[in-house]
């Protein structure tokens, strides 16, 4: 399957404007940044990984180990598509031309010091430098770059994440690349709780009352919390480690075939906002509220 | 340090400049505005069904201390997520519906032991301590009463005068306990509500 699949993900959008208020303000932005990524991948070939033992894989997953793929990529590649998918950000809000100038700049710079291939660790440190110099908040940031480094995974990893033995796996880490989820759902059929890895899109089943960060499973320390007028998604908590996730609950819209839950997770970052204001931290790393509105929220109570 | 005028402005550029997610529409806090009322906190529960010896697992939804759902438990190797008509129908021995379709607290569900007096007409509550006196009295007046020792020359030491139906809701320990009593006390007659 190509990737983005612009059907799939245009067919999710319109659910999601069914299903949570408010979202259809982003619609244009977010097909805009679809887009660009489908026409970057059309005219940039990105070559699949070539080296991957199923068998030592397989072995790894027995073990409880992860086979934690990293893929190194070409950095001219990488700026490219995060050029492409800023100038598509800036394409839904005009105001962020200065922004996007100060970006490109600082994207060349990157592509001047990084000759060789680069690893997700390097474009991190770019989006970290980004936030720290105040050119992008937390939650553009995060967006920009969690786009950046999935389509590039997933562009590489999808025939290996399809054939891996996720089956065999009880971790709360992705079996293939070893990041930590930030959302999952529940299946239809039995209710079961699925991570969907934000990065390289592997799918694997996980324990339902169970923490994936720190694997407290005591009921009475683990819980979630929805909102009154939208109950697809929850937000599950652990009192122990004090870290969430969101899980988006199937059976509540009736989802039929594949559900693309970076596109729910956009719609539903009120549900971060809120988790945070309950004094919990993303235990995906991945920060998708700015300090300031923490700070909004804090001077109105 | 010093700046220049040039070096200021581009440092007050970028402090109100950096640029968020609520610039290109996605509001957080407008899309449905975060207040602490709006959350509903929920716990679910392990718990197994008691209506069978199969013993599945179900997983109860619980706000506020009031059960709000329940669902087979997916992780759980006797039923994996699936129930049956009776393990489905457990929320309902907490709630029935009304006329409306709405769940109302199941006003048939005994919270505490009730009898009804030698002549009396209704059910008259009373504490656990003087129902178990009132249950252990009546059974040894009436085991005593109707206890066989011998028959036809063989001791058989039995009563045929009471019967004993367990309950699934009684868990491995406690039905050891009620099989100790039965046997002790001469009883032949006795059955589970869930023979499988």
């Amino acid at each position: 399957m190509a990737y983005p699949d612009m059907a799939m993900y245009k067919e999710e959008i319109k659910r999601c404007k069914r299903l949570y208020k408010g979202f259809s303000e982003a619609e244009p932005f977010i097909e805009a940044v679809c887009d660009a990524v489908e026409r970057f991948f059309k005219d940039n070939a990105v070559e699949v990984l070539p080296v991957f033992d199923a068998e030592e894989a397989e072995e790894k997953i027995r073990k409880g180990e992860s086979v934690r793929i990293a893929p190194s990529m070409d950095p001219v590649i990488a700026i490219g598509l995060l050029k492409a998918i800023s100038k598509a950000t800036t394409k839904a809000n005009p105001d962020l031309k200065n922004t996007l100038k100060e970006l490109n700049s600082r994207y060349d710079q990157f592509l001047d010091a990084h000759t060789g291939q680069v690893t997700k660790d390097d474009l991190t440190s770019l989006r970290d430098s980004l936030i720290k110099d105040n050119v992008l908040e937390k939650d553009l940031a995060t967006f920009l770059f969690s786009f950046l480094l999935s389509s590039l995974y997933r562009q590489q990893l999808d025939s290996i994440s399809e054939v891996l033995r996720t089956d065999l796996w009880e971790g709360g880490d992705c079996p293939l690349c070893g990041v930590k989820p930030h959302y999952g759902l529940l299946t239809q059929e039995e209710g079961k709780k699925q991570f969907d890895c934000w990065l390289c899109g592997t799918v694997w089943e996980h324990t339902r009352i169970k923490c994936p960060y720190c694997n407290n499973s005591d009921h009475e320390r683990l819980g979630y919390f929805t909102l009154e007028d939208n109950e697809n998604c929850r937000v599950n908590f652990c009192q122990d480690c004090c870290q969430y996730y969101k899980i988006f609950d199937t059976r509540k819209f009736h989802a039929d075939g594949k559900v693309v839950l970076s596109i729910h997770n956009l719609a539903t970052l009120n549900l971060d906002l809120a988790a945070r204001k309950e004094g919990f931290t993303p235990g995906s790393g991945l920060e998708w509220v700015n300090d300031s509105e923490l700070e909004k929220l804090d001077r109105q109570n | 340090m010093k700046l220049s005028r040039r070096s200021f402005l581009k440092l007050a550029g970028a402090t109100t400049a950096a640029a968020t997610l609520t610039g290109v529409g996605l509001n957080k806090a407008s899309a449905s505005p975060v207040e602490p009322l709006r959350i509903k906190f929920t716990k679910e529960i392990h718990t197994v069904c008691t209506f069978c010896g199969v013993g599945c697992g179900v997983i109860c939804n619980v706000r506020d201390g009031v059960i709000i759902n329940t669902e087979g438990d997916p992780d759980h190797p006797m039923n994996e997520g699936t129930l049956c008509p009776k393990g489905v129908s457990h929320y309902n021995v907490s709630y029935v519906y009304d006329t409306k379709g709405n769940p109302v607290p199941n006003p048939n569900r005994l919270t505490k032991p009730l009898v009804r007096r030698p002549g009396a007409s209704d059910w008259e509550e009373l504490e656990w301590d003087e129902a178990l006196e009132i249950a252990a009295r009546r059974y040894k007046e009436t085991r005593d009463a109707h206890f066989i020792q011998q028959e036809n020359g063989v001791t058989v030491n039995r009563t045929d005068a009471i019967s004993w139906l367990g309950s699934a809701f009684c868990n491995n320990e406690e039905n050891y306990l009620f099989k100790k009593i039965i046997h002790s006390t001469g009883l032949v007659n006795f059955d589970h509500c869930a023979r499988l």
